[in-house]
């Protein structure tokens, strides 16, 4: 997902319409029209997050966890809400960020997880969202 | 596994849902809004005020309107929590059948403290009988305003039939992308599903109840 | 000055048209005009300030909603 993906669209979007679908690795990335400000971002993938996700992400932010799903508080940056039973995750960034940075973390964040999906449970993909 | 409406209360109310600086509550997929259901109430019932103070024949009309606003809610809120990470987590699993889908999104709601929702009567595809104790709206109404002769609990019975049209005719368990034009499509249908409030506590019932049935077309 | 003619035609030109639920937008003609039209138009008389400000507030309900539709 480029940091322009979905530019075109976005000028009649409206809330909820999906901008661009890439799939990164076994990780499918979809970017929905949020506002003019800010998409959400959806990554899902055929099967369970590793439990190595939760504890790289968690050095992101704050951790709240549920006995079924955890939120990832990153202040000022974004919130990310995991099931990782059912493989899905959905990145809520806050205003304060700009729509580029937004999708690069997005994207970081997909290939992390699908670097962790391909080699257990190494951290393939050290470089830092949030 | 049944829909077990305390594990997903004590659930969503232990998810610390609070405004953050921003002023919103991401959760469910959505921005929510924090804010005091008084000033819904005062919002709500100064509009429905303005709109008939020259000409109480249009009562009708002004009611329509605030419940057209309340079937977007419904849509885009309800919708959301239905297609949402959280409710993949937690719902999900419960779901034996499609019913579920709005015993699931009742016990949600209890959890938000709208009032308490049950779930009477659900007859698949057909009928909804929603009884609620403690609605902001009826017990907000009598706060400011004396007795009515009609129910007040606008949103609560907009949001009923967004509920089952989520559920029965827009097929909310496919997950379809959320826009104005599923809407228009769902809502305009003339077998789609419509909210009357039988009771409301605003009128001296001792509780709200909502009949959710399709229109006749 | 008839009754209800024409206001009968605007009624029915909105709920022709409407792309949504037509309630909802002979509600908002009924609220924008300041008479129940939707309901009554039959009875009231075809009053030409009235008609006009009918049709006015009739095209700008159903610009709107074509505007909103884009």
């Amino acid at each position: 997902m480029t940091a322009d993906a979905g530019q075109d669209r976005r000028s009649v979007a409206s809330y909820g319409e999906v901008l661009d679908v890439v799939d990164v690795g076994r990780v499918r990335l979809t970017r929905r029209y949020g506002c003019i400000r800010r998409d959400q971002f959806e990554i899902v993938t055929k099967e369970p997050f590793p439990s190595a996700f939760r504890d790289w992400i968690a050095s992101r932010g704050e951790l709240r966890e549920r006995p079924t799903f955890y939120v990832i508080e990153a202040p000022g940056a974004f919130q990310l809400t995991v099931a990782p039973r059912a493989g899905r995750a959905i990145l809520m960034p806050r205003l304060a960020t700009d729509l580029t940075w937004q999708a690069q973390t997005a994207r970081e964040i997909a290939e992390v997880l699908d670097g962790m999906l391909n080699h257990g449970s190494c951290l393939a993909n050290t470089r830092q969202a949030g | 596994m049944a829909i077990d409406e305390r594990v997903i209360v004590e659930t969503v109310t232990g998810m610390g849902l609070a405004g953050n600086e921003e002023g919103l509550i991401p959760a469910f997929g959505l921005y929510l809004t924090n804010h005091y259901a008084d000033f819904y109430n005062r919002i709500s019932f100064g509009v429905l005020g303005a709109l008939v103070r020259e000409n109480p024949e249009l009562t009708e009309d002004a009611v329509a309107l605030l419940t057209e606003a309340a079937h977007v809610c419904a849509f885009h809120t309800f919708g959301g929590i239905m297609s949402s990470v959280e409710w993949d987590a937690l719902v999900q699993p419960m779901i034996e059948s499609r019913e579920d889908w709005v015993r699931g999104m009742m016990a949600v709601v209890n959890a938000f403290g709208w009032g308490r929702f049950r779930v009477a009567e659900l007859l698949p595809d057909e009928r909804l009988v929603v009884e609620l104790r403690d609605s902001y709206e009826s017990s907000g109404y009598l706060e400011s305003y004396p007795r009515t002769d009609g129910p007040r609990c606008f949103l609560a019975n907009g949001g009923m039939a967004g509920l089952m049209n989520l559920v029965y005719q827009g097929d909310i368990t496919r997950r379809p992308a959320l826009t104005e034009e599923l809407y228009r499509e769902v809502f305009s249908d003339p077998r789609s599903f419509r909210s009357r409030e039988r009771l409301c506590a605003a009128k001296g019932d001792s509780h709200c109840e909502f009949v959710v049935e399709r229109m006749q077309g | 000055m008839g009754v209800g003619k024409e206001l009968v035609q605007v009624v029915e030109f909105v709920r022709g048209r409407a792309r949504g639920s037509a309630v909802v937008e002979l509600a908002r003609l009924n609220l924008l005009v300041g008479r129940a039209l939707s309901r009554n138009a039959e009875s009231i008389p075809d009053d030409p300030e009235l008609v006009a400000r009918a049709w006015v507030c009739a095209r700008e309900i159903l610009e709107h909603e074509r505007k909103a539709k884009r």
